[in-house]
């Protein structure tokens, strides 16, 4: 972990011409003699053949450390894992078995149909072939059941669009010639969560605290039937510190400091951390006593963290391409899937204001100084990487794709990543965009005009996977996505008065913001932040999307600031739990 | 839910739990220190409140583990770690009624609730910081539910069992160092590749996985009436388990589990391999093996199926809270100091016996989890029922806990059981049982009868609503005709409903068999053990086992034809 260190990656990768298999490893011997028999003989009696198979391996080794006010909460440490997924389908392009709600799996402790299944961790070629061959067995199986049934499914419906169900693409062979760095021992992880975390100590004012760090990294082997082959390396590191607390009158508070990189080293130093944690920690304590805003409606301006946040919650879940399968029991299917995405029907519509466009570009590696988070050279599926326009001048034109089409989108723009599509580093960039100062003042004439004693100005975000209460009593948690995204809970916002005056506001949720909202934004800055998240989406499986299941994948968005003409917001609704009866056990005697 | 299915469901592993490193010098508490602290200042504080606190423990449980997994001669995954976990239980109102008392007619109020907290064992303070904020979210939601239960008390007819709610109990002072964890990463990896390696030469063996698990469970546990306990207790156990299928698609499993407290208890690589030989000509026979419809006949229980049988059919239905909760069952609550079973057998629960003959007892503890010591209690004696299964939650005519309050970290404590022990005062051969069992064939002019040699588990209900009913899920099942011939077959559970079943036992053996395994209920799992010697039944049920429809793999294995 050092400052300096952060250019190193991303450039050590090559992109090879040649066919791979002179010098490839038993592993891909294993997956590629499978698929040979798989293509030419796995097949039931009247039934279809399989036209495309494709295997992932994935091989990981991970540390994690996670510690509470100088205490760790355990340790862990693994030989890593390599598991290996199938994507099988029978039938065409035109129709094959995906893009199909079944709830069916096959009943069978043997052949487990969907799932990731567990590979020797050494080359052991008879080994490697019995576990690929029963997977496939399973997935074919699967395959052609789920076909037969989606079949029967659409004998009684007229289809008003028939779109194919899988994309054709130029076969793609790659290999990553970068070398692995070594993951950092757990000793490392250990003393730094351990030091952050302590700082709470000196914090009377937090009741709960955490500190994580991880890094993991890997190779992802991929090969497919139409001749595509990869050998990817992969790599993450962050540390993120969580905090909340009460405000005399219950309101909960929570807030957080994370930081991301490709490997250890990237992340900033500790000192850095320390300073952001301690700020963040006594922002906090100012918003325990800062006073809520009953209702506002008028001019916000979201900066940094939480235009981000706001672009990546609202607007970046309507940017992808996601095909809502047929089900054959259609109730079921509502719980499945994520609703139909209303952008699909806005292609060549105006989503955003002319002077914004949205570019997704996995091929950049920087945004000025800061290293960018989401890139790679050929998608999950094999698909090679490229600058995709999604918004251009206001005016959508294409949506983030895999290789299943939807209404408007024939073809991938090479964003499979995990099991579905998803932005890789995503930029919302304006054309003639304004100084910082001068959206300031373009927010106080917003709010001259309207006649409102101050506006709005939005710095922090709460973030779905940044919070503390996740590993509260949780046997009856629902699932908390929606089928509308909704943004988070502001945690840090300003009323901003006439004279340039700020008053930090205790906590705020915005109402009725929606994609729809962001034509509403009346002017962005020239100066773009880089901020690195995880998009996580609704996705439809296990039950209709075949393939490759890795953890959730980085994304880094850049944006400006963005003023929205009008919005509404106001304090939390519902009933506030009370704080707690007793003073803090560590900080008691000094607070009290 | 009416009633949760419990049982033996023997191939879930030993469930880890955790422990800390860096233990304290001996003497020092460091651990034990902090969690009389803050419950010393909760104590204090919540007892002045409008609602006053009545009673307040803590336990904190660390595990240590290791795990090593193979597959066919080859490492899938190894792990090591330690974690540990925070209990809570707090009660306001008085023994009388408090918070705990069933809520009746409403079933979600009564579903157990998980409550999962990690905690630092090495920073007295940050442990401190984590009681504290549990403490807190407790105390509030008993003094709500506490409101509940008085409507609850107030609106229904008047409870069948009048017993309070929670018992007194002497304080208990008990400190144990912390054991070590001991294992050779390498060594353990080297013998499950090679314990696994022999299932590589069958294409119709599909999986084949040996899982060692060692762990170092140690529990720290305070509470408002002065006990002060810290116990130590190491668990090594080997799992070996493959499957095959049929024709038909029944997929055929075969299992066998080693445990011990000691890594020098387990078997050795002979004799592991042995067993190994064994199961690949089982699982080969297995295939072969004709189905059986469903039947009832005479059938003698191996030690293990026994074990299991009786731990479904009586132990689950003597624990102590089930004879008070209204939804339950209660097969046996007015059948105390009545026969319930011929009068040469007795059934003990003793969780302080730690090991009979070869086998160390996965059931055995020092404390309960509500901090009483563990005792031996006799629960059927000569025949006749004598008592329950005790924790601090009294039943009329049982005001104590006998030391099987149990449960999971994050659930609360329920009686469950420990060390079940059938015993008989009188015992025949294995010969003599087969000869019985022939005799009865005879008599009742039926074809065959059954040997359930060995078992994966069973799961019972004990519910008024649901059938109050029970299976055993035999893994390896012989027809026994009555010319003494015996024929492996497959296909079928051991089912039948408690009191009948009972009434059928007829005789006994005289060769023990353990069997250790894991037993899910509303407390979450606990280990348990059942030692068992064989038992004639003059009339058991089958039913059909539950099949995969799926066809065998469709192509050869690779290797015979790449």
């Amino acid at each position: 972990m050092k400052r300096g260190a952060i250019c190193t990656l991303w450039i050590t990768v090559l992109l090879t011409g040649f066919p791979l298999q002179a010098q490839e490893s038993l592993l891909m011997k294993a997956l590629r003699d499978e698929m040979g028999r798989t293509m030419e003989r796995l097949q039931l009696e009247d039934m279809d053949k399989p036209y495309y198979v494709a295997y992932w391996v994935r091989e990981s080794e991970g540390r994690g450390s996670t510690a509470i006010l100088g205490g760790l909460l355990g340790r862990g440490r693994g030989t890593g894992s390599r598991f290996l997924s199938v994507e099988l389908r029978v039938g065409d392009h035109d129709l094959d078995n995906t893009n199909f709600m079944d709830f069916g799996r096959l009943r069978s402790r043997v052949f487990r149909d969907g799932f990731p299944v567990s590979l020797p961790l050494r080359d052991d070629y008879k080994e490697l072939r019995r576990q690929i061959w029963l997977a496939t067995d399973g997935a074919y199986k699967k395959a052609v059941h789920s076909l037969a049934k989606k079949r029967a499914t659409l004998q009684n419906k007229t289809r008003v669009e028939i779109i194919p169900d899988f994309s054709r693409e130029e076969p793609v062979e790659y290999r990553d010639e970068s070398r692995l760095a070594p993951l950092p021992d757990e000793a490392r992880l250990e003393a730094v969560v351990q030091e952050l975390s302590a700082l709470f100590k000196e914090m009377p004012h937090i009741f709960d605290s955490r500190v994580s760090a991880g890094v993991n990294s890997g190779k992802v082997y991929f090969v497919n039937s139409e001749g595509s082959s990869y050998v990817r390396n992969f790599s993450s590191a962050s540390i993120q510190a969580l905090a909340s607390t009460q405000a005399e009158g219950g309101t909960q508070l929570e807030d957080f400091v994370v930081a991301r990189g490709r490997q250890w080293e990237d992340l900033p130093d500790q000192a850095e951390l320390e300073a952001r944690i301690r700020a963040t920690a006594e922002r906090l304590g100012r918003l325990r006593e800062a006073g809520f805003v009953e209702r506002y409606s008028g001019p916000v301006l979201f900066e940094g963290q939480a235009a981000a946040e706001l672009v990546n919650q609202i607007l970046a879940p309507r940017l992808l391409a996601l095909r809502t399968p047929i089900a054959d029991n259609p109730m079921f299917g509502r719980f499945g899937s994520s609703p139909e995405n209303p952008f699909l029907e806005k292609l060549g519509s105006r989503v955003l204001p002319r002077f914004l466009s949205v570019v997704d570009d996995p091929t950049a590696g920087m945004h000025g100084e800061a290293p960018l988070l989401g890139g790679y050279e050929v998608d999950d599926e094999g698909v090679r990487s490229r600058r995709t326009t999604i918004v251009q001048r206001g005016i959508l034109k294409t949506l983030l794709a895999t290789r299943t089409p939807v209404s408007g989108v024939s073809n991938s723009t090479g964003n499979r990543r995990n099991t579905g599509p998803s932005p890789s580093n995503l930029f919302l960039m304006p054309r003639n965009g304004l100084k910082p100062e001068e959206i300031r003042q373009e927010l106080l004439n917003l709010v001259e005009e309207r006649g409102l004693n101050f506006g709005i100005v939005v710095r922090r975000v709460g973030s779905p996977e940044m919070t503390l209460s996740r590993d509260r009593d949780f046997f009856f948690a629902m699932p908390g996505e929606e089928g509308r995204p909704k943004l988070k809970p502001v945690s840090e916002a300003y009323k901003i008065f006439p004279d340039g005056r700020e008053e930090l506001i205790r906590k705020a949720v915005l109402l009725g913001l929606s994609a729809s909202s962001f034509r509403e934004i009346v002017a962005a800055t020239d100066v773009l932040t880089s901020h690195h998240t995880t998009l996580r989406l609704r996705m439809n499986l296990p039950f209709s999307s075949p393939g490759f299941m890795g953890p959730p994948s980085v994304v880094s968005l850049v944006v400006p600031s963005l003023l929205f003409e009008d919005l509404a917001l106001r304090r939390p609704p519902g009933n506030i739990p009370r704080p707690p009866l007793l003073a803090h056990p560590v900080s008691a005697p000094r607070v009290r | 839910m009416r009633s949760l299915p419990r049982g033996l469901l023997f191939p879930t592993l030993l469930v880890a739990a955790s422990i800390l490193t860096g233990h304290p010098a001996r003497g020092a508490t460091p651990v034990l220190d902090a969690m009389k602290e803050e419950l010393q200042r909760s104590v204090e504080a919540l007892s002045k409140q409008p609602t006053p606190l009545y009673f307040l423990s803590y336990e904190v449980t660390g595990n240590r583990r290791f795990s090593v997994r193979a597959s066919f001669g080859n490492v899938t995954g190894s792990s090591e770690g330690d974690h540990a976990v925070v209990d809570v239980d707090l009660r306001v109102g008085s023994p009388e009624l408090d918070n705990t008392h069933s809520i009746r007619g409403d079933r979600l109020s009564n579903f157990p609730r998980y409550a999962y907290q990690q905690a630092p064992l090495e920073d007295p303070e940050a442990l401190r910081s984590i009681l504290w904020r549990r403490t807190d979210q407790q105390y509030k939601a008993a003094v709500e539910q506490l409101a509940k239960v008085r409507a609850n008390v107030q609106v229904k007819v008047e409870e069948e069992d009048q017993a309070g709610d929670f018992s007194a109990e002497p304080a208990q002072k008990w400190l144990e160092e912390p054991l070590p964890l001991d294992y050779d990463r390498t060594t353990w990896e080297e013998k499950l590749r090679s314990y696994t390696a022999p299932f590589s030469g069958s294409g119709y063996i599909y999986s084949a996985d040996a899982t060692l698990s060692a762990s170092v469970e140690t529990r720290w546990y305070v509470n408002s009436e002065g006990s002060e306990i810290r116990t130590s207790q190491s668990y090594y156990r080997l799992m070996i388990m493959a499957y095959t299928k049929a024709e038909d698609g029944m997929e055929l499993p075969r299992y066998e589990s080693f445990f011990s407290f000691t890594p020098e208890g387990l078997p050795d690589d002979s004799q592991i391999l042995e067993t190994v030989e064994e199961m690949i000509a089982d699982l080969k026979a297995l295939r072969e093996a004709p189905l059986v419809d469903p039947f009832t006949g005479p059938a003698i229980l191996s030690g293990r199926a026994s074990g299991v049988f009786f731990h479904e059919i009586l132990g689950h239905r003597v624990e102590g809270h089930r004879q008070k909760r209204e939804e339950e069952g209660q097969t046996f609550k007015k059948m105390v100091n009545q026969k319930v079973l011929p009068e040469t057998f007795s059934v003990i629960f003793d969780p302080t016996v730690r090991r009979r003959g070869e086998m160390d007892l996965v059931g055995a503890y020092r404390y309960d989890n509500e901090g009483v010591k563990a005792r031996r209690v006799p629960v059927i004696e000569k025949g006749v029922l004598k008592n329950f299964l005790m924790s601090r939650t009294p039943v009329e005519g049982f005001s104590r806990s006998n030391g099987h309050g149990r449960k999971q970290s994050g659930l609360a404590a329920v009686a469950r059981q420990s060390n079940l022990f059938v015993e008989v005062t009188r015992s025949h051969s294995r010969e003599e049982l087969k000869a019985m069992l022939i005799d009865s064939l005879k008599r009742e002019d039926k074809p065959f009868g059954l040997y359930f040699k060995d078992v994966q588990g069973g799961f019972t209900m004990t519910g008024r609503f649901t059938p109050n009913s029970f299976n055993v899920l035999p893994t390896l099942v012989y027809r026994i005709y009555a010319d003494g011939r015996e024929e492996l077959v497959r296909g079928v559970d051991l089912i039948g409903t408690p009191l009948t079943s009972f009434s059928k036992i007829a005789a006994a053996d005289d060769q023990f068999e353990s069997f250790n395994g894991m037993c899910g209920a509303e407390s979450g799992g606990v280990p348990v053990s059942a030692v068992s010697p064989a038992v004639l039944v003059s009339q058991i049920e089958v039913q059909k086992k539950e099949k995969s429809p799926e066809r065998l793999p469709i192509l050869p294995p690779p290797w015979e034809s790449p």
